[in-house]
C-alpha cells in the first residue's frame, strides 16, 4: 500500500486505508476483517492483559471484541475510527469481565521471594490492581501503562474528562495505600 | 490535615505537565522541604505509581488469533440463524406432536367404545372356532358354539 502511493504519487494515509477496510467488511470480504485483526490484535490483547492479568482471559476478551465490533459495524459513524471503535469495546469487556469477577474475594499474600524481581513486582502490581474497583483499575492501566491522554480515557470509558481525572486520582491513592500495605507485609 | 498539606496531596496525585501551573509548581517544592510527612507521602506514591509502568505485561496474541475469530464468528452466526428458527422450530414440533395426538385417539377411540364381550365381536379361534379369547383365557368354551 506504501509502495503504491509512492508509485502513485498519492500521500499514504493509514486511517483512509483503514476506512477501506471497514468498507471492505461492511460488504462481506472476509480478507478484508482479517486484516483489521492483524492490525489491532497487538494492542488489544495488551490491554486487555493489564487490565484482566490473565493473558488467556485477555486473549479471549480480545477476540470477543471483534465478535462485537463485527456485529455492531452499522454503529461505526466514522469508518477511519475503526481503531478507536473496537479499542472502546475491548475496554468495556474487561471492565464487564472484572465487575463478574469481584463477586470472588482475593487475599493478599506476600509475593513469592524465589521469583526474579520484574516477575515478582508484576504479581505484587497484579494482586494489588485485583483489589481496586473496574472503573478505577481500568482507568489507571490505561493512564498509567497504557500511557494515554485524559481525552483518550475518557472516550474509551464514556466519561467526561473530569471523571478520568477524579477517578485518577482516587485510584492513585488507593494504589498507594495498597503498595504501602503490601510492601510493608513483606518486611 | 492542614489546608496545604491537602493541597499538596491533591498536586502530587494529579499530573504534572497537564494540571500543575508555575504557581502550582512552586507550591510543591516550597511545602515539600517544609514538610516531612508530604514528603514521605509523595516518595510512597511515586514509588508505587513507578511500579505501575513495569508491571505491564508484555503479551502478544497467539498466531491462530485470526483463524480463532473467525471460528467464534461462524459458531455465533450459526447460533443466531439457530435462534431466529427456534421458535418455528419448537411450533413445528409441538404441532406434530399434537396431531400425532389427535391422529392417535381418533384411531383408537372406535376400539374403546366397542364392548368386547359381545359374541358378535368374537374372533375366530386357530382352531376354527369363535373364542372371545385365545387359548389360555378364561373364559373357556362359548356355550352353544361347537368347535368343529
Amino acid at each position: 500500500m506504501i509502495r503504491q502511493a509512492i508509485q502513485t504519487g498519492v500521500a499514504y494515509d493509514p486511517k483512509q486505508e483503514e476506512a477501506a477496510l471497514v468498507y471492505k467488511t461492511r460488504e462481506g470480504e472476509d480478507a478484508a476483517f482479517r486484516a483489521l485483526i492483524s492490525r489491532h490484535r497487538m494492542r488489544l490483547v495488551r490491554t486487555a492483559s493489564n487490565i484482566l492479568r490473565d493473558p488467556v482471559e485477555a486473549e479471549d476478551v480480545a477476540q470477543e471484541s471483534f465478535l462485537k465490533a463485527h456485529r455492531e459495524l452499522h454503529r461505526l459513524r466514522d469508518d477511519r475510527a475503526f481503531g478507536s471503535f473496537i479499542y472502546r469495546i475491548c475496554v468495556r469487556l474487561c471492565v464487564d469481565r472484572l465487575r463478574v469477577k469481584r463477586a470472588e474475594p482475593s487475599t493478599l499474600e506476600p509475593a513469592d521471594d524465589s521469583a526474579s524481581g520484574v516477575v515478582e513486582n508484576r504479581l505484587l502490581v497484579e494482586k494489588l490492581l485485583n483489589r481496586l474497583p473496574p472503573d478505577l483499575r481500568a482507568t489507571l492501566v490505561l493512564r498509567e501503562m497504557e500511557q494515554l491522554s485524559y481525552e483518550e480515557v475518557a472516550n474509551i470509558m464514556g466519561v467526561p474528562v473530569g471523571t478520568v481525572r477524579s477517578r485518577l486520582h482516587t485510584a492513585r491513592e488507593k494504589f498507594r495505600a495498597l503498595w504501602v500495605a503490601a510492601t510493608d507485609f513483606r518486611m | 490535615m492542614p489546608n496545604p498539606c491537602k493541597r499538596f496531596r491533591r498536586l502530587v496525585l494529579s499530573d504534572p505537565e497537564i494540571d500543575w501551573d508555575p504557581a502550582d509548581s512552586a507550591f510543591v517544592t516550597g511545602h515539600r522541604s517544609g514538610c516531612s510527612k508530604c514528603a514521605h507521602y509523595e516518595r510512597e506514591l511515586n514509588t508505587s505509581r513507578a511500579a505501575l509502568t513495569p508491571g505491564a505485561l508484555p503479551n502478544t496474541p497467539e498466531d491462530d488469533f485470526a483463524q480463532k475469530v473467525t471460528e467464534r464468528m461462524t459458531q455465533a452466526q450459526l447460533r443466531r440463524q439457530l435462534s431466529v428458527w427456534r421458535p418455528a422450530l419448537i411450533g413445528g414440533v409441538a404441532a406434530a406432536i399434537v396431531v400425532a395426538a389427535v391422529l392417535q385417539i381418533l384411531t383408537v377411540e372406535p376400539a374403546a367404545t366397542t364392548p368386547t364381550l359381545q359374541r358378535t365381536e368374537a374372533t375366530p379361534s386357530k382352531s376354527g372356532g369363535n373364542r372371545l379369547f385365545d387359548s389360555g383365557s378364561i373364559a373357556g368354551p362359548t356355550p352353544g358354539v361347537s368347535d368343529s
